[in-house]
Protein backbone atom coordinates (compact mmCIF):
# COMPACT_ATOMS: atom_id res chain seq x y z
CA UNK A 1 0.00 0.00 0.00
CA UNK A 2 2.90 2.31 0.66
CA UNK A 3 4.27 1.40 -2.40
CA UNK A 4 1.13 2.33 -4.48
CA UNK A 5 0.92 5.95 -2.78
CA UNK A 6 4.33 6.46 -3.29
CA UNK A 7 4.30 5.36 -6.79
CA UNK A 8 0.76 7.45 -7.16
CA UNK A 9 2.82 10.18 -5.66
CA UNK A 10 6.31 9.92 -8.36
CA UNK A 11 3.47 10.04 -11.30
CA UNK A 12 1.12 12.77 -10.16
CA UNK A 13 5.21 14.83 -10.20
CA UNK A 14 6.09 13.22 -13.60
CA UNK A 15 3.18 14.24 -14.98
CA UNK A 16 2.88 17.80 -13.36
CA UNK A 17 6.76 18.34 -15.03
CA UNK A 18 4.97 17.20 -18.88
CA UNK A 19 3.95 19.69 -21.45
CA UNK A 20 6.27 22.59 -20.03
CA UNK A 21 6.13 25.22 -22.32
CA UNK A 22 7.04 28.75 -22.27
CA UNK A 23 3.67 30.19 -21.12
CA UNK A 24 3.17 32.74 -23.52
CA UNK A 25 -0.39 32.34 -23.23
CA UNK A 26 -0.71 32.69 -19.54
CA UNK A 27 1.12 35.72 -20.02
CA UNK A 28 -0.50 37.19 -22.83
CA UNK A 29 -3.96 36.51 -20.69
CA UNK A 30 -2.22 37.77 -17.75
CA UNK A 31 -1.41 41.35 -19.45
CA UNK A 32 -4.54 41.44 -20.68
CA UNK A 33 -6.55 40.92 -17.22
CA UNK A 34 -4.46 43.30 -15.68
CA UNK A 35 -5.02 45.92 -18.24
CA UNK A 36 -8.93 45.08 -18.20
CA UNK A 37 -8.76 45.58 -14.66
CA UNK A 38 -7.26 48.68 -14.68
CA UNK A 39 -9.68 49.79 -16.43
CA UNK A 40 -12.38 48.96 -14.54
CA UNK A 41 -10.82 50.68 -11.36
CA UNK A 42 -10.73 53.78 -13.61
CA UNK A 43 -14.35 53.60 -14.24
CA UNK A 44 -15.09 52.83 -10.61
CA UNK A 45 -13.19 55.89 -9.50
CA UNK A 46 -14.89 57.99 -12.26
CA UNK A 47 -18.60 56.57 -11.22
CA UNK A 48 -17.44 57.00 -7.44
CA UNK A 49 -16.43 60.50 -7.96
CA UNK A 50 -19.69 61.20 -9.96
CA UNK A 51 -21.81 59.78 -7.47
CA UNK A 52 -20.03 61.47 -4.44
CA UNK A 53 -20.53 64.85 -6.22
CA UNK A 54 -24.20 64.44 -6.58
CA UNK A 55 -24.64 63.39 -3.16
CA UNK A 56 -22.19 66.19 -1.28
CA UNK A 57 -24.31 68.62 -3.72
CA UNK A 58 -28.39 67.18 -3.14
CA UNK A 59 -26.72 67.39 0.34
CA UNK A 60 -25.39 70.91 0.40
CA UNK A 61 -28.88 71.58 -1.63
CA UNK A 62 -31.25 70.44 0.61
CA UNK A 63 -29.09 72.06 3.53
CA UNK A 64 -29.63 75.60 2.11
CA UNK A 65 -33.14 75.17 1.16
CA UNK A 66 -33.10 74.23 -2.12
CA UNK A 67 -35.11 71.38 -4.39
CA UNK A 68 -32.83 69.29 -6.45
CA UNK A 69 -34.00 69.54 -9.53
CA UNK A 70 -35.54 66.27 -10.05
CA UNK A 71 -37.89 66.69 -6.59
CA UNK A 72 -41.37 66.70 -6.81
CA UNK A 73 -43.52 70.30 -6.14
CA UNK A 74 -44.26 69.48 -2.45
CA UNK A 75 -46.60 71.77 -0.15
CA UNK A 76 -46.78 72.39 3.55
CA UNK A 77 -49.52 72.94 5.33
CA UNK A 78 -49.67 76.36 7.33
CA UNK A 79 -52.38 77.98 9.39
CA UNK A 80 -53.69 81.30 8.19
CA UNK A 81 -52.14 84.31 9.68
CA UNK A 82 -54.39 87.67 10.80
CA UNK A 83 -54.00 89.20 7.66
CA UNK A 84 -55.25 92.47 7.27
CA UNK A 85 -54.28 92.33 3.39
CA UNK A 86 -56.88 93.45 0.19
CA UNK A 87 -58.58 90.62 -1.46
CA UNK A 88 -56.86 90.21 -5.03
CA UNK A 89 -59.45 90.82 -7.32
CA UNK A 90 -62.64 92.28 -7.12
CA UNK A 91 -64.56 89.52 -8.71
CA UNK A 92 -62.56 87.20 -6.23
CA UNK A 93 -61.83 88.98 -3.17
CA UNK A 94 -60.31 85.93 -0.85
CA UNK A 95 -57.60 83.92 -2.30
CA UNK A 96 -56.42 81.31 -0.16
CA UNK A 97 -54.01 83.27 1.77
CA UNK A 98 -56.13 86.71 1.88
CA UNK A 99 -57.37 86.14 5.03
CA UNK A 100 -59.08 89.66 6.12
CA UNK A 101 -61.34 90.33 3.37
CA UNK A 102 -64.64 92.07 4.13
CA UNK A 103 -66.71 90.35 1.60
CA UNK A 104 -65.35 86.88 2.86
CA UNK A 105 -66.65 86.18 5.86
CA UNK A 106 -65.45 83.12 7.31
CA UNK A 107 -66.56 81.06 10.38
CA UNK A 108 -63.56 78.56 10.88
CA UNK A 109 -59.86 78.61 11.19
CA UNK A 110 -58.42 78.49 7.85
CA UNK A 111 -55.58 76.56 6.59
CA UNK A 112 -53.73 76.86 3.76
CA UNK A 113 -51.25 75.10 1.78
CA UNK A 114 -48.10 76.90 0.62
CA UNK A 115 -45.54 75.66 -1.56
CA UNK A 116 -41.54 74.72 -0.38
CA UNK A 117 -39.21 77.64 -1.81
CA UNK A 118 -37.58 75.86 -4.88
CA UNK A 119 -34.93 77.49 -6.97
CA UNK A 120 -36.54 75.25 -9.30
CA UNK A 121 -37.44 77.55 -12.39
CA UNK A 122 -40.11 74.56 -12.76
CA UNK A 123 -41.39 74.58 -9.82
CA UNK A 124 -41.63 78.09 -9.31
CA UNK A 125 -43.66 78.42 -12.30
CA UNK A 126 -45.96 75.49 -11.18
CA UNK A 127 -46.81 77.47 -7.78
CA UNK A 128 -47.31 80.40 -9.97
CA UNK A 129 -49.74 78.94 -12.56
CA UNK A 130 -52.06 77.20 -9.90
CA UNK A 131 -55.15 78.54 -10.07
CA UNK A 132 -56.76 80.45 -6.97
CA UNK A 133 -59.34 79.04 -4.59
CA UNK A 134 -62.03 80.80 -4.17
CA UNK A 135 -63.53 81.43 -0.76
CA UNK A 136 -65.79 79.42 0.92
CA UNK A 137 -68.44 82.24 0.52
CA UNK A 138 -68.82 85.28 -1.60
CA UNK A 139 -71.33 87.12 -0.93
CA UNK A 140 -70.61 90.86 -0.09
CA UNK A 141 -71.32 91.87 3.57
CA UNK A 142 -74.16 94.61 3.98
CA UNK A 143 -73.13 98.15 3.47
CA UNK A 144 -71.72 99.95 6.82
CA UNK A 145 -71.88 96.37 8.84
CA UNK A 146 -68.89 94.57 9.73
CA UNK A 147 -68.84 91.69 8.30
CA UNK A 148 -69.47 88.34 10.61
CA UNK A 149 -65.95 87.21 12.29
CA UNK A 150 -63.68 84.91 11.72
CA UNK A 151 -61.86 83.29 14.71
CA UNK A 152 -58.57 84.05 14.34
CA UNK A 153 -55.24 84.61 16.22
CA UNK A 154 -55.72 87.31 18.82
CA UNK A 155 -53.69 90.01 18.89
CA UNK A 156 -52.06 91.42 21.42
CA UNK A 157 -52.89 95.20 21.65
CA UNK A 158 -49.27 95.96 22.99
CA UNK A 159 -47.91 94.45 19.99
CA UNK A 160 -50.73 95.99 17.43
CA UNK A 161 -49.91 99.03 18.98
CA UNK A 162 -46.25 99.10 18.71
CA UNK A 163 -46.61 97.43 14.87
CA UNK A 164 -49.31 98.27 13.02
CA UNK A 165 -48.80 96.29 10.04
CA UNK A 166 -49.83 92.53 11.12
CA UNK A 167 -47.10 89.52 10.49
CA UNK A 168 -47.02 88.49 6.80
CA UNK A 169 -46.57 83.95 8.09
CA UNK A 170 -48.58 82.77 5.63
CA UNK A 171 -45.29 80.46 4.28
CA UNK A 172 -44.22 78.05 6.78
CA UNK A 173 -41.59 79.64 8.78
CA UNK A 174 -39.09 76.22 8.88
CA UNK A 175 -39.19 76.26 5.49
CA UNK A 176 -39.15 79.89 4.27
CA UNK A 177 -36.21 81.65 2.74
CA UNK A 178 -35.71 85.03 3.87
CA UNK A 179 -37.18 86.86 0.39
CA UNK A 180 -38.80 89.87 0.06
CA UNK A 181 -41.53 88.02 -1.35
CA UNK A 182 -42.47 85.85 1.35
CA UNK A 183 -42.13 89.18 4.23
CA UNK A 184 -43.71 91.75 1.69
CA UNK A 185 -47.20 92.27 2.80
CA UNK A 186 -48.99 94.10 -0.96
CA UNK A 187 -51.74 92.60 -1.31
CA UNK A 188 -51.03 91.91 -5.07
CA UNK A 189 -48.24 89.72 -4.42
CA UNK A 190 -49.67 87.92 -1.43
CA UNK A 191 -52.36 86.71 -3.88
CA UNK A 192 -50.04 85.93 -6.49
CA UNK A 193 -48.06 83.25 -3.94
CA UNK A 194 -51.70 81.72 -3.34
CA UNK A 195 -51.19 77.63 -3.62
CA UNK A 196 -53.16 75.74 -5.91
CA UNK A 197 -54.79 74.06 -3.49
CA UNK A 198 -55.94 74.95 0.23
CA UNK A 199 -57.61 73.40 2.77
CA UNK A 200 -60.82 74.84 3.75
CA UNK A 201 -61.06 77.09 0.31
CA UNK A 202 -64.31 77.29 -1.72
CA UNK A 203 -64.73 75.01 -4.92
CA UNK A 204 -64.72 78.23 -7.06
CA UNK A 205 -61.40 78.86 -8.89
CA UNK A 206 -60.52 81.81 -10.04
CA UNK A 207 -56.90 82.09 -11.24
CA UNK A 208 -54.14 84.79 -10.19
CA UNK A 209 -53.73 87.75 -11.89
CA UNK A 210 -50.26 88.12 -14.29
CA UNK A 211 -47.41 88.46 -12.28
CA UNK A 212 -43.26 88.79 -12.63
CA UNK A 213 -41.20 86.03 -13.00
CA UNK A 214 -38.59 88.20 -11.20
CA UNK A 215 -39.34 87.70 -7.35
CA UNK A 216 -38.13 91.28 -6.82
CA UNK A 217 -40.70 93.04 -8.40
CA UNK A 218 -43.54 91.36 -6.42
CA UNK A 219 -42.37 94.01 -3.72
CA UNK A 220 -42.91 96.76 -5.42
CA UNK A 221 -46.48 98.23 -6.24
CA UNK A 222 -48.82 96.17 -8.68
CA UNK A 223 -48.05 97.30 -12.20
CA UNK A 224 -50.90 95.30 -13.71
CA UNK A 225 -53.26 98.07 -14.32
CA UNK A 226 -56.36 97.77 -11.71
CA UNK A 227 -59.52 97.86 -13.18
CA UNK A 228 -60.78 98.33 -9.45
CA UNK A 229 -60.77 102.19 -8.33
CA UNK A 230 -61.50 100.72 -5.20
CA UNK A 231 -59.37 98.05 -5.06
CA UNK A 232 -56.51 100.50 -6.18
CA UNK A 233 -56.98 103.10 -3.47
CA UNK A 234 -57.24 100.27 -0.69
CA UNK A 235 -53.80 99.01 -2.23
CA UNK A 236 -52.63 102.28 -2.17
CA UNK A 237 -53.56 103.07 1.27
CA UNK A 238 -52.32 99.82 2.51
CA UNK A 239 -48.99 100.17 0.86
CA UNK A 240 -48.32 103.77 2.34
CA UNK A 241 -49.66 101.98 6.12
CA UNK A 242 -47.82 98.83 6.27
CA UNK A 243 -44.84 99.91 3.99
CA UNK A 244 -44.92 103.89 4.07
CA UNK A 245 -43.48 106.26 6.58
CA UNK A 246 -45.64 109.07 6.42
CA UNK A 247 -48.75 107.47 8.67
CA UNK A 248 -50.60 110.57 8.15
CA UNK A 249 -50.36 110.47 4.30
CA UNK A 250 -52.11 106.32 4.82
CA UNK A 251 -54.61 108.07 7.08
CA UNK A 252 -55.51 111.14 4.59
CA UNK A 253 -55.59 107.79 2.00
CA UNK A 254 -57.79 105.64 4.36
CA UNK A 255 -60.12 108.35 4.64
CA UNK A 256 -60.32 109.57 1.37
CA UNK A 257 -60.81 105.87 0.10
CA UNK A 258 -63.78 105.32 2.82
CA UNK A 259 -65.22 108.93 1.83
CA UNK A 260 -65.36 106.90 -2.13
CA UNK A 261 -66.64 104.00 -1.12
CA UNK A 262 -68.80 103.97 2.34
CA UNK A 263 -70.32 101.38 1.18
CA UNK A 264 -67.82 98.98 -0.71
CA UNK A 265 -66.55 95.98 -0.31
CA UNK A 266 -63.31 96.61 1.30
CA UNK A 267 -64.51 99.53 3.55
CA UNK A 268 -65.08 97.09 6.59
CA UNK A 269 -61.63 96.15 6.61
CA UNK A 270 -59.92 99.59 5.11
CA UNK A 271 -61.81 100.78 8.50
CA UNK A 272 -60.61 98.92 10.48
CA UNK A 273 -57.07 99.12 9.13
CA UNK A 274 -57.86 102.84 9.90
CA UNK A 275 -58.66 102.12 13.55
CA UNK A 276 -55.52 100.49 13.69
CA UNK A 277 -53.56 102.89 12.10
CA UNK A 278 -55.10 105.61 15.02
CA UNK A 279 -54.15 103.43 16.98
CA UNK A 280 -50.21 103.73 16.35
CA UNK A 281 -50.75 107.35 15.60
CA UNK A 282 -51.47 107.47 19.61
CA UNK A 283 -54.32 108.95 18.63
CA UNK A 284 -56.96 107.42 21.21
CA UNK A 285 -60.16 109.08 21.08
CA UNK A 286 -60.11 108.76 17.83
CA UNK A 287 -58.99 104.98 17.68
CA UNK A 288 -61.81 104.48 20.16
CA UNK A 289 -64.30 106.11 18.08
CA UNK A 290 -63.23 103.98 15.13
CA UNK A 291 -62.87 100.63 16.80
CA UNK A 292 -66.21 100.84 18.64
CA UNK A 293 -68.49 99.87 15.98
CA UNK A 294 -66.59 96.60 16.01
CA UNK A 295 -66.11 95.44 19.54
CA UNK A 296 -70.28 96.62 19.81
CA UNK A 297 -71.06 93.91 17.02
CA UNK A 298 -72.09 90.98 18.18
CA UNK A 299 -69.79 88.27 19.65
CA UNK A 300 -67.36 86.66 16.42
CA UNK A 301 -68.42 89.05 14.42
CA UNK A 302 -66.27 90.66 11.93
CA UNK A 303 -62.86 91.44 14.02
CA UNK A 304 -64.96 92.06 17.31
CA UNK A 305 -62.66 90.00 19.28
CA UNK A 306 -59.30 92.28 18.28
CA UNK A 307 -61.20 95.06 18.82
CA UNK A 308 -62.23 94.57 21.78
CA UNK A 309 -58.83 93.75 22.71
CA UNK A 310 -57.61 97.00 21.21
CA UNK A 311 -60.01 98.76 23.15
CA UNK A 312 -59.43 97.07 26.31
CA UNK A 313 -55.82 97.92 25.51
CA UNK A 314 -56.13 102.35 25.16
CA UNK A 315 -58.46 102.19 27.71
CA UNK A 316 -57.20 105.47 29.97
CA UNK A 317 -54.85 106.77 27.50
CA UNK B 1 14.80 35.37 -8.50
CA UNK B 2 14.75 34.96 -4.69
CA UNK B 3 14.12 36.69 -1.24
CA UNK B 4 16.83 39.83 -2.50
CA UNK B 5 14.43 40.88 -5.18
CA UNK B 6 15.05 44.69 -5.87
CA UNK B 7 12.83 47.03 -4.61
CA UNK B 8 12.31 48.70 -6.95
CA UNK B 9 11.04 45.77 -9.38
CA UNK B 10 8.27 45.14 -6.59
CA UNK B 11 7.15 48.88 -6.54
CA UNK B 12 7.11 48.52 -10.22
CA UNK B 13 4.87 45.16 -9.85
CA UNK B 14 2.47 47.34 -7.20
CA UNK B 15 2.50 49.96 -9.91
CA UNK B 16 0.81 47.72 -12.54
CA UNK B 17 4.43 48.07 -14.56
CA UNK B 18 3.43 45.41 -17.25
CA UNK B 19 7.12 45.34 -17.60
CA UNK B 20 8.07 44.78 -14.02
CA UNK B 21 5.13 41.67 -14.32
CA UNK B 22 6.63 39.98 -17.12
CA UNK B 23 10.03 39.80 -15.78
CA UNK B 24 8.51 38.26 -12.06
CA UNK B 25 6.74 35.69 -14.50
CA UNK B 26 9.40 34.94 -16.92
CA UNK B 27 11.32 34.23 -13.33
CA UNK B 28 8.94 32.08 -11.61
CA UNK B 29 5.71 31.07 -14.08
CA UNK B 30 7.47 27.51 -14.30
CA UNK B 31 8.02 26.87 -10.60
CA UNK B 32 4.69 28.09 -9.68
CA UNK B 33 3.12 26.04 -13.28
CA UNK B 34 4.39 23.11 -11.99
CA UNK B 35 3.52 23.66 -8.50
CA UNK B 36 0.00 24.67 -9.33
CA UNK B 37 0.03 21.21 -11.97
CA UNK B 38 1.09 18.84 -8.89
CA UNK B 39 -1.80 20.73 -6.57
CA UNK B 40 -4.48 20.55 -9.04
CA UNK B 41 -3.58 17.76 -11.02
CA UNK B 42 -5.07 19.41 -14.05
CA UNK B 43 -2.68 21.44 -16.40
CA UNK B 44 -5.62 23.98 -17.49
CA UNK B 45 -6.62 24.35 -14.53
CA UNK B 46 -3.22 25.28 -13.32
CA UNK B 47 -2.36 27.72 -16.10
CA UNK B 48 -5.93 29.44 -14.60
CA UNK B 49 -4.18 29.36 -11.13
CA UNK B 50 -1.10 30.64 -12.40
CA UNK B 51 -3.23 33.61 -14.26
CA UNK B 52 -4.95 34.41 -11.18
CA UNK B 53 -1.70 34.65 -9.52
CA UNK B 54 -0.06 37.45 -11.36
CA UNK B 55 -3.69 39.29 -11.89
CA UNK B 56 -3.57 39.19 -8.35
CA UNK B 57 0.31 40.15 -7.88
CA UNK B 58 0.19 43.96 -8.06
CA UNK B 59 -2.26 44.17 -4.80
CA UNK B 60 -0.79 41.28 -3.03
CA UNK B 61 3.06 42.45 -3.88
CA UNK B 62 2.21 45.39 -1.20
CA UNK B 63 2.04 42.83 1.29
CA UNK B 64 5.56 41.10 0.79
CA UNK B 65 7.81 41.65 3.88
CA UNK B 66 10.80 40.48 2.26
CA UNK B 67 11.16 37.78 4.83
CA UNK B 68 10.47 34.82 2.27
CA UNK B 69 11.25 34.28 -1.65
CA UNK B 70 9.13 35.52 -3.95
CA UNK B 71 8.62 32.53 -5.02
CA UNK B 72 6.90 31.22 -1.80
CA UNK B 73 4.83 34.15 -1.76
CA UNK B 74 3.69 33.37 -5.01
CA UNK B 75 3.31 29.72 -3.97
CA UNK B 76 1.17 30.74 -1.02
CA UNK B 77 -1.21 33.14 -3.13
CA UNK B 78 -1.31 30.01 -5.16
CA UNK B 79 -2.66 28.31 -2.08
CA UNK B 80 -4.58 30.56 -0.98
CA UNK B 81 -6.35 30.63 -4.53
CA UNK B 82 -6.20 27.38 -5.72
CA UNK B 83 -9.69 26.20 -3.58
CA UNK B 84 -11.89 27.42 -6.35
CA UNK B 85 -9.43 25.70 -9.06
CA UNK B 86 -9.51 22.17 -6.80
CA UNK B 87 -13.20 22.02 -7.35
CA UNK B 88 -13.54 22.88 -10.47
CA UNK B 89 -11.09 20.17 -11.30
CA UNK B 90 -12.64 17.83 -8.66
CA UNK B 91 -16.05 18.36 -10.95
CA UNK B 92 -14.64 17.79 -14.63
CA UNK B 93 -12.65 14.75 -13.27
CA UNK B 94 -15.80 13.26 -11.26
CA UNK B 95 -17.89 13.71 -14.78
CA UNK B 96 -15.16 12.63 -17.03
CA UNK B 97 -15.30 9.07 -14.64
CA UNK B 98 -19.06 9.09 -15.05
CA UNK B 99 -18.45 9.64 -18.65
CA UNK B 100 -16.05 6.24 -18.97
CA UNK B 101 -13.88 8.89 -20.61
CA UNK B 102 -9.85 9.37 -20.33
CA UNK B 103 -9.25 11.48 -16.82
CA UNK B 104 -6.68 13.47 -18.48
CA UNK B 105 -6.66 15.57 -21.95
CA UNK B 106 -4.02 13.07 -24.40
CA UNK B 107 -0.06 13.51 -23.48
CA UNK B 108 2.69 14.87 -25.69
CA UNK B 109 4.47 11.99 -24.76
CA UNK B 110 1.45 9.16 -24.73
CA UNK B 111 3.76 5.98 -25.06
CA UNK B 112 5.44 6.83 -21.63
CA UNK B 113 2.93 8.40 -20.06
CA UNK B 114 -0.24 5.98 -19.98
CA UNK B 115 0.67 4.22 -16.82
CA UNK B 116 1.69 7.52 -14.95
CA UNK B 117 -1.43 9.52 -15.60
CA UNK B 118 -3.15 6.34 -14.50
CA UNK B 119 -2.02 6.39 -11.10
CA UNK B 120 -1.26 10.30 -10.83
CA UNK B 121 -5.58 10.19 -11.93
CA UNK B 122 -5.60 7.69 -9.13
CA UNK B 123 -4.16 9.66 -6.57
CA UNK B 124 -5.84 13.06 -7.87
CA UNK B 125 -9.48 11.35 -7.29
CA UNK B 126 -8.28 10.45 -3.88
CA UNK B 127 -7.17 13.81 -3.62
CA UNK B 128 -10.40 15.37 -4.29
CA UNK B 129 -12.38 13.41 -1.83
CA UNK B 130 -9.54 14.93 1.31
CA UNK B 131 -10.40 18.01 2.56
CA UNK B 132 -8.43 21.12 1.31
CA UNK B 133 -6.11 21.56 4.64
CA UNK B 134 -5.11 17.57 4.21
CA UNK B 135 -4.98 18.10 0.52
CA UNK B 136 -2.50 20.87 1.01
CA UNK B 137 -0.51 19.58 3.64
CA UNK B 138 -0.11 16.33 1.41
CA UNK B 139 0.55 18.59 -1.94
CA UNK B 140 3.19 20.46 -0.43
CA UNK B 141 5.14 18.09 1.74
CA UNK B 142 4.50 14.65 -0.38
CA UNK B 143 4.52 15.66 -3.81
CA UNK B 144 5.97 19.32 -4.03
CA UNK B 145 8.65 17.50 -1.46
CA UNK B 146 8.48 20.82 0.43
CA UNK B 147 9.23 20.33 4.86
CA UNK B 148 6.71 20.62 7.61
CA UNK B 149 8.29 23.74 8.27
CA UNK B 150 7.99 25.11 4.83
CA UNK B 151 4.74 24.30 3.88
CA UNK B 152 3.75 25.82 7.27
CA UNK B 153 5.36 28.98 6.51
CA UNK B 154 3.71 29.18 2.87
CA UNK B 155 0.06 27.96 4.48
CA UNK B 156 0.47 30.11 7.58
CA UNK B 157 -0.52 27.12 9.58
CA UNK B 158 1.56 25.89 12.47
CA UNK B 159 4.32 23.29 11.81
CA UNK B 160 2.89 20.57 13.90
CA UNK B 161 -0.74 21.23 12.57
CA UNK B 162 0.67 20.97 9.22
CA UNK B 163 2.21 17.72 10.19
CA UNK B 164 -0.79 16.43 11.86
CA UNK B 165 -2.75 17.23 8.66
CA UNK B 166 -0.01 15.72 6.71
CA UNK B 167 -0.57 12.08 8.94
CA UNK B 168 -4.11 12.12 8.59
CA UNK B 169 -3.88 12.84 4.61
CA UNK B 170 -1.70 9.91 4.57
CA UNK B 171 -3.72 7.63 6.12
CA UNK B 172 -7.15 8.69 4.08
CA UNK B 173 -5.23 7.95 1.31
CA UNK B 174 -4.08 5.19 1.41
CA UNK B 175 -7.37 3.55 2.68
CA UNK B 176 -8.81 5.75 -0.35
CA UNK B 177 -6.06 3.75 -2.84
CA UNK B 178 -7.09 -0.04 -1.06
CA UNK B 179 -10.68 0.86 -2.07
CA UNK B 180 -9.65 1.17 -5.57
CA UNK B 181 -10.17 -1.91 -7.71
CA UNK B 182 -6.83 -2.94 -9.77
Amino acid sequence: MNDLLASAVSAARTVADDGADDGAATRLRIRESLAKRTSKKRLWTLLAAALGTMFASTAFALQAGWDPPWSSKTEVIAPAAPDPDPPATPGSPRGGRVSAEPSAPETTVRFETVPLPSASGANQALADEAPLPAPPVAADPPAGDPPSAEPRMSRSPAATESSAPPPRTTVAPPVQRPTSRSEEPAPSSAVDRTPSSAIGAGPSIEPPPARAADPARSVEPPEAPVADAELAAYRTAHALHFRGTDLSAALTAWDALLAKFPSGRLAPEARFNRALLLVKLKRWADARAALAPFASAPAGSYRQREAHELLEAIAGR
Amino acid sequence: MSGDTEPSLLARVAERDPAAIDEVYRAHHAALRAFARRYIGEHEAAEDLVHDVFVALPDAIKRFRGDSSLRTFLSAIAVKRAYKHVRSASRRRAAMTRLADQPHAPSPRPDAAVAQQQLAALLYAALDKLSDDHRTAFVLCEIDQLTAGEAAALTGAPEATMRTRLFHARAKLRALLEEVPR
